[in-house]
């Protein structure tokens, strides 16, 4: 069990002034089986009001708009949650997170490397046999990619950012008759957003690291979830204004002390 | 009728005033024609309509039913797999953003278009449900008043169900649900091919016209813009399609959508008429199942038929299919409108095998039906009385009950050997009258 102090920070600035700039984030923690949020906190500025919801898939969702002249926008979580080493989130399977979406649509090509590859044992052998396999096939290469990126132009490429490869995850777990999904969110030690995918084994969701080929441990902060990409970005936004955009990411995690599991009883 | 006839040409020329127009592509280019009138009414005896409103009523509960447990923490219907689960999450129609959410009074398809035929023993057949946006209740509605305004006579001694009352019906929809404030009518806007009916239904309900820069959302509530100032919505009608609606949840390059409109929906401080996400309630593989869903969800037999369905999805099914091609009509599920319809019998032989093949390496993506040798209408053509095949969309509203408007759109083809009726493939529309 770690308990994580995270605060996650990205400043958009635009070339010329914009408005009526309506937003949606996913930044928040949300309680779970492996995180206990104790405190959390997101901030917008310039401080407008917005509303704190849930979207389809149980992410928390903030959302607003800031209808006067500005020519940057910054938003920013921060809090604490413990995390535990034990990687499962139990809860009820919904049938969508089986079938393919929009960017994870799978390829012949794709069932082929699937075929080929020695699947042996139960789900959640076969899960971590191809995170391993995705983390063989895709060199990590930065703006190789970008957020409209397909699993399959993953694929045919072999090169993506941690998202492309928790695409291809998901992908090619689906297509094994695992469901599957997309999670993001905060890692000790990485100064990024990461992405990652988690499977459906028995009655809940296990983690798995395609970018690093390591288990999803105690040092992981789930933002949100989806299908794919698409359904839980951090953040995306509309505003009336021609210019163009620049966006910069400051994110810590940082450990703030060492818990033991809870003794057994 | 014979007055009607008489009259047929003033009346055309009347709807052409109004810009009573139906918008098609076709070649990949956007035309814009009118949709002709007929003047020869489709008459439906108080006795059969009696039949069909319960049919309709039924079907149209089931299906909200349907939507609501699909979209819902249940999902009952997938859980006893009596809808293979691929049928639900493999449509287009299937929106997660409306996961997990019940909207107003558990109303999902407020408005729906159930497209019918009848065969020749006057057995009524259901071809297609729409639960998105039906288009196409203006066309009777003005029809009627012309006829009205050039033969008062004709409705005097024939009775005839007044179909005035389906702006009252609309109102009546858009108040049940409505979270505080005014109901708006959203339409894309003037150039749309269906605006003439986005402005018709909006007086005849009382509803406020609005294009999507009239509205924005503040402090998740939605507000219609004017220069005194903003004015709450509790309810849109919206005549966009569901990936337009809001470029924040859907398809992002959408200029027609309202940004945050879904915040407020799951706020519950708006309703959206219809739901998004029923698509997967009108899915072309679905609607085999609506009869299934009805048994499920009501304990009851239906009422309406389908046409008899074939699922190639099924192994037995798919050996009928595949040995009986060259009599049944292949649907590709993903086509709506009219298109990725085929008749087997007007396939050449490789063609046919070509198709077959399709089937075989993707079976999901293909109904196949009977060809219901379905009945012909009298019609006025240049001047001669011909018979063309015709189809008949009932609209069924719900609010605190459901109910049948007492009217509809009969459409036919002007080709003498086309089955496709669908306004999008050309054809004319009638009157229908529902007697009292």
């Amino acid at each position: 069990m770690k308990w994580l102090f995270f605060h996650y920070d990205t400043f958009l600035e635009f070339e010329r002034s914009v408005t009526e700039h309506q937003f949606v984030l996913r930044c928040m923690p949300r309680t779970n089986d492996r995180q206990r949020v104790v405190q959390a906190e997101v901030k917008v500025s310039p401080a407008v009001p917005f509303t704190a919801q849930e979207d389809g898939f149980g992410n928390a969702v903030q959302a607003g708009c800031v209808f006067f002249e500005h020519n940057s926008f910054h938003y920013s979580a921060h809090g604490e949650v413990f995390v535990s080493p034990d990687n499962k989130d139990r809860c009820a399977l919904n049938p969508a997170f089986a079938y393919p979406s929009r960017l994870t649509a799978p390829t012949p090509e794709m069932a082929a490397f699937l075929k080929a590859l020695p699947l042996e044992g139960g789900r959640h052998a076969v899960a971590q046999a191809i995170s391993s396999a995705v983390h063989a096939h895709i060199a990590y290469s930065p703006g190789s990619t970008d957020v409209h990126t397909t699993a399959a132009q993953v694929f045919a490429g072999r090169a993506g950012v941690c998202q492309d490869y928790a695409h291809v995850f998901v992908a090619l777990a689906r297509l094994a008759g695992i469901p599957a999904r997309y999670a993001n969110g905060l890692v000790l030690g990485e100064g990024a957003s990461h992405a990652w995918a988690e499977a459906y084994i028995d009655d809940g969701w296990v983690g798995f690291d395609p970018t690093r080929d390591s288990a999803v441990g105690d040092d992981y902060i789930r933002f949100s979830v989806g299908r794919d990409f698409d359904d839980c970005p951090i953040e995306r936004g509309v505003f009336f204004g021609d210019g163009g955009q620049r966006q910069t990411v400051q994110i810590k995690v940082r450990e703030l002390s060492q818990i033991d599991p809870a003794p057994e009883r | 009728m014979e007055e009607l006839i008489r009259h047929a040409g003033q009346i055309n020329q009347q709807l052409s005033r109004y810009g009573v127009k139906f918008g098609i592509y076709k070649n990949g280019a956007f035309n814009e024609r009118l949709f002709p009138y007929d003047a020869i009414p489709r008459i439906i005896s108080a006795s059969d309509w009696r039949d069909l409103e319960r049919g309709l009523v039924q079907r149209v509960v089931a299906l909200n039913a349907f939507l609501g447990d699909i979209y819902g923490e249940r999902k009952s219907i997938i859980r006893e797999k009596v809808v293979p689960e691929e049928f639900v999450y493999l449509t287009s129609g299937y929106l997660a953003p409306c996961e997990g959410f019940a909207p107003a009074k558990g109303i999902f398809s407020h408005i729906s278009g159930i497209d019918l035929v009848q065969d020749r023993a006057g057995r009524w057949f259901v071809l297609e449900d729409n639960l998105r946006v039906p288009s196409g209740a203006s066309y009777p509605l003005i029809a009627r008043d012309l006829c009205r305004r050039c033969s008062p006579d004709t409705f005097r001694r024939n009775h005839v169900v007044d179909n005035r009352d389906y702006g009252d019906l609309l109102k009546e929809v858009m108040d049940h649900v409505n979270c505080g404030g005014i109901n708006v009518i959203l339409t894309p806007g003037r150039y749309n091919a269906a605006y003439f009916e986005h402005s018709l239904l909006a007086e005849r309900s009382q509803a406020t016209l609005a294009e999507p820069a009239d509205l924005v959302v503040e402090g998740n509530v939605l507000y219609y813009r004017t220069y005194e100032g903003n004015t709450r919505v509790g309810t849109v009608y919206r005549r966009i399609g569901d990936e337009y609606m809001d470029p924040l949840y859907f398809r992002q390059d959408s200029l027609i959508g309202v940004p945050n409109v879904m915040s407020v929906y799951r706020a519950g401080n708006v309703a959206l008429v219809n739901a998004p996400g029923n698509g997967i309630g009108d899915d072309k593989g679905i609607y085999y199942f609506v009869p299934k869903m009805i048994r499920h969800y009501l304990g009851e037999e239906p009422i309406l038929q389908n046409a008899p369905t074939y699922l190639p999805f099924y192994e037995g099914d798919r050996r009928y299919v595949l040995e009986n091609i060259d009599k049944l009509v292949v649907k590709d599920v993903a086509e709506a409108g009219g298109y990725g319809v085929v008749f087997g019998s007007a396939l050449s032989a490789g063609e046919r095998e070509e198709l077959k093949a399709t089937i075989r390496a993707t079976p999901r993506r293909f109904i196949a039906q009977e060809v219901i040798d379905f009945q012909s209408l009298p019609l006025m053509l240049d001047g001669k009385r011909v018979e063309r095949k015709a189809d008949f969309r009932a609209y069924v509203l719900a609010a605190g009950g459901v109910k049948v408007w007492a009217s509809g759109l009969t459409r036919f083809s002007t080709d003498p050997v086309s089955f496709i009726v669908n306004s999008s493939q050309g054809g004319g529309f009638k009157d229908t009258w529902v007697l009292s």
